[in-house]
């Protein structure tokens, strides 16, 4: 009871101490925002908007359909891949319409003539790769028993949609990027600034000392995650299938993102480097763990380093909750919340032996 | 019985002692002070005290408890007011005392009153809402020993408590720690200023490259001094100054820059007089100052250099 007591005031006093990294605090909680927002651009976007001029010939308003019906991923509930929409009027290539798809029934055939102001191939290429896959559709309908079936076999198990990965890599990341951000800076302004005697000479337990420090870096990692998950809901339109099991994911994964974070500050020791070691080996461990690509596409040295990486089980527990259909193991959970309860401990005797063990 | 008791405490840095074979007992309701230069090692004797240290050799006993076995008691009863105030300075007076008291006291409800009270004992109450980044010196000391007063220790530690502290700030703070002494607590006080010392401590150790070289009341170490001095200025140079006050009874004389004259003499108040007297023969006598032994003269006897040195 005492201890429960103890620990709400340790809490309310960590709070009050946000009023002195205020800056860190908005941009740890920002940050994942911001970097969504800037690494969304780099992904291209689910759905193609495809203006269209037709002829109103029935043939034209069959590829349209054919269009409108088309699904990324090749499979019934993939996103929509082209969103068609006749040329308003007035409008001309070139200016805010960089591609237009302009339909002309002939006597044997419909003429297609894809127009574009891009000068981008790559994009032109995928637009065009679409716009095929529609006119196969209308094809394969007519052709009967001469039709040719092309059928995708993934090389790996799973055949993620790259919005979808890159939403739950992104995520994963935020949290460790908030945690580190606010985390290492936390402790190293501690050491900078001499306030650690405080800590140093209390009579407190260090594992209280360290919880209410640790859960006020937690919420302010999740409320990150929670404003970036948001936004990939909002603005990709991929939202986890069950919200429940994340969140619950997330306050584990958090454990173990804001004692590494803390552990970094107390190693370090200054605000600066801490804030940037703890960067890097975030990137690192992302990477490896897979948050920007699935690891099996790492070579084989990096793919037993990502068994070490705690971001690869987090990934793996994420993938059911962004590909409904799939399953994690439940040794991938196990080690998520093996790490979470070891980088606790890990913390702590760190903290006994760089804060409180008498030189 | 000692509230504080140091047995032949030793700590080393490599093959340098930062404090070498030092013993000492400082009793319930007196203000104990370790006076010596900075590098002496009254820090690190603070230090060894709370525990933030580990000795090489000796004893240390507060209030019953060893700091090296029994850190959590220890840390429960001190007090300490360290040489840098280490307050966080974005936080207002009241939340740097919430914050004491969420990692010090055991009786948290009891906390919030102490607050009020220390805060307004020490006159920062009308300011306990400002980042403490707007405050002086003075009330930042006043601040550091509110809070190391909140959780109620029996015994404070304070490490050079008026470093950087103005004159007025540096009396307010000295009336806080007599005090503090007046309601039986026990006071360890580190200082350079041997003033301080004077003025402040009930007994003072004097400590020189970590041993201890005198321990007494600053009255009985003074009056180990069988000398005053006296501080002649005159216009112009006097000429063979020690042939001109030696024969009146003075025992020895250093001359300084600026035409002044250092005596050292048994009875100032004996001679004074003849002193003044032979010097305005020669010349005009600008000021004349006696001084009764203090300190500095106590730890320049012992080792043969100044405090400041």
């Amino acid at each position: 009871m005492i201890s429960i007591r103890r620990f709400w005031w340790l809490l309310q006093a960590e709070f009050r101490l946000t009023r002195g990294l205020l800056v860190f605090h908005f941009i740890g909680i920002m940050m994942p925002l911001i970097d969504f927002l800037l690494l969304s651009q780099l992904a291209p976007p689910v759905t193609f908007t495809m203006y269209t001029a037709t002829d109103g010939s029935p043939q034209a308003a069959r590829l349209v359909t054919a269009m409108a019906a088309l699904r990324a991923d090749g499979v019934p509930d993939g996103p929509f891949y082209i969103d068609p929409q006749p040329l308003p009027a007035g409008a001309q290539l070139g200016s805010s319409i960089q591609d237009l798809v302009e339909m002309q029934a002939q006597e044997d055939r419909l003429l297609v003539t894809h127009r574009y102001a891009n000068i981008d191939s790559n994009l032109v290429k995928n637009y065009r790769n679409r716009l095929t896959g529609a006119a196969l559709d209308v094809w394969e309908e007519e052709l009967g028993a001469r039709a040719v079936t092309l059928e995708l076999e993934p090389r790996y198990a799973i055949e993620p949609s790259f919005t979808r990965y890159f939403t739950m890599g992104l995520l994963v990341m935020a949290v460790f990027v908030s945690s580190v951000f606010i985390g290492a800076p936390l402790v190293a302004k501690d050491f900078e600034d001499g306030t650690i005697l405080e800590a140093r000479l209390s009579p407190v337990s260090p594992a209280l000392i360290l919880a209410a420090r640790l859960v006020r870096v937690m919420l302010t990692s999740l409320v990150a995650v929670g404003l970036a998950a948001g936004l990939a809901g909002l603005y990709l339109g991929v939202w986890p299938s069950d919200g429940w099991r994340f969140a619950g994911l997330m306050v584990l994964y958090t454990v173990i993102t804001a004692s590494f974070g803390l552990t970094v500050g107390l190693l370090v020791r200054k605000i600066l480097p801490a804030f940037l070691i703890g960067l890097v080996t975030t990137l690192v461990l992302w990477l490896v763990g897979g948050g920007f690509a699935l690891p099996v596409i790492l070579g084989p040295a990096l793919q037993v380093v990502s068994r070490f990486a705690p971001t690869t089980y987090m990934m793996q527990l994420l993938f059911p909750l962004y590909y409904p259909g799939t399953t994690s193991t439940p040794e991938a959970l196990g080690i998520v919340v093996g790490c979470a309860v070891g980088s606790f401990g890990l913390l702590i005797v760190i903290y006994r032996a760089v804060v409180l063990r008498p030189r | 019985m000692p509230a504080i008791t140091i047995t032949h405490l030793t700590k080393r840095y490599g093959k340098i002692a930062a404090v070498d074979d030092l013993s000492f007992g400082v009793e319930p309701g007196e203000i104990f002070g370790l006076l010596g230069p900075n590098g002496s090692g009254k820090t690190t004797a603070v230090n060894l005290i709370n525990g933030l240290l580990r000795r090489d050799a000796g004893a240390v006993d507060v209030l019953g408890h060893d700091p090296q076995t029994d850190s959590r008691a220890v840390r429960s009863l001190l007090g300490v007011v360290p040489q840098e105030t280490n307050l966080y300075t974005d936080l207002s007076a009241r939340d740097n005392m919430v914050h004491h008291a969420a990692l010090y006291c055991q009786d948290l409800r009891a906390a919030r009153q102490r607050m009020e009270e220390l805060l307004e004992l020490m006159s920062l109450r009308d300011r306990a809402g400002d980042p403490v980044r707007t405050y002086s010196g003075g009330m930042r000391r006043r601040l550091a020993l509110a809070r190391a007063l909140l959780h109620d220790p029996p015994a404070i530690l304070f490490d050079e408590p008026t470093q950087g502290v103005d004159v007025q700030g540096t009396h307010a703070l000295w009336d806080h720690i007599r005090a503090l002494r007046d309601e039986g607590k026990t006071i360890l006080v580190t200082t350079n200023v041997m003033n301080e010392a004077d003025v402040l401590c009930d007994r003072v150790l004097i400590l020189d490259r970590g041993r201890r070289i005198a321990l007494d009341t600053p009255d009985a170490l003074k009056a180990q001094i069988e000398w005053d001095t006296v501080t002649l200025q005159t216009a112009t140079p006097l000429a063979d100054p020690a042939a001109l006050f030696i024969p009146l009874g003075v025992d020895e004389v250093s001359v300084e820059p600026d035409n002044v004259y250092r005596l050292r003499v048994h009875d100032a108040g004996r001679v004074l007089g003849d002193v003044v007297s032979a010097a305005a023969v020669q010349t005009e006598v600008v000021s004349v100052q006696m001084q009764r032994p203090t300190l500095d003269d106590v730890f320049l006897s012992l080792t043969g250099r100044a405090l400041r040195e």
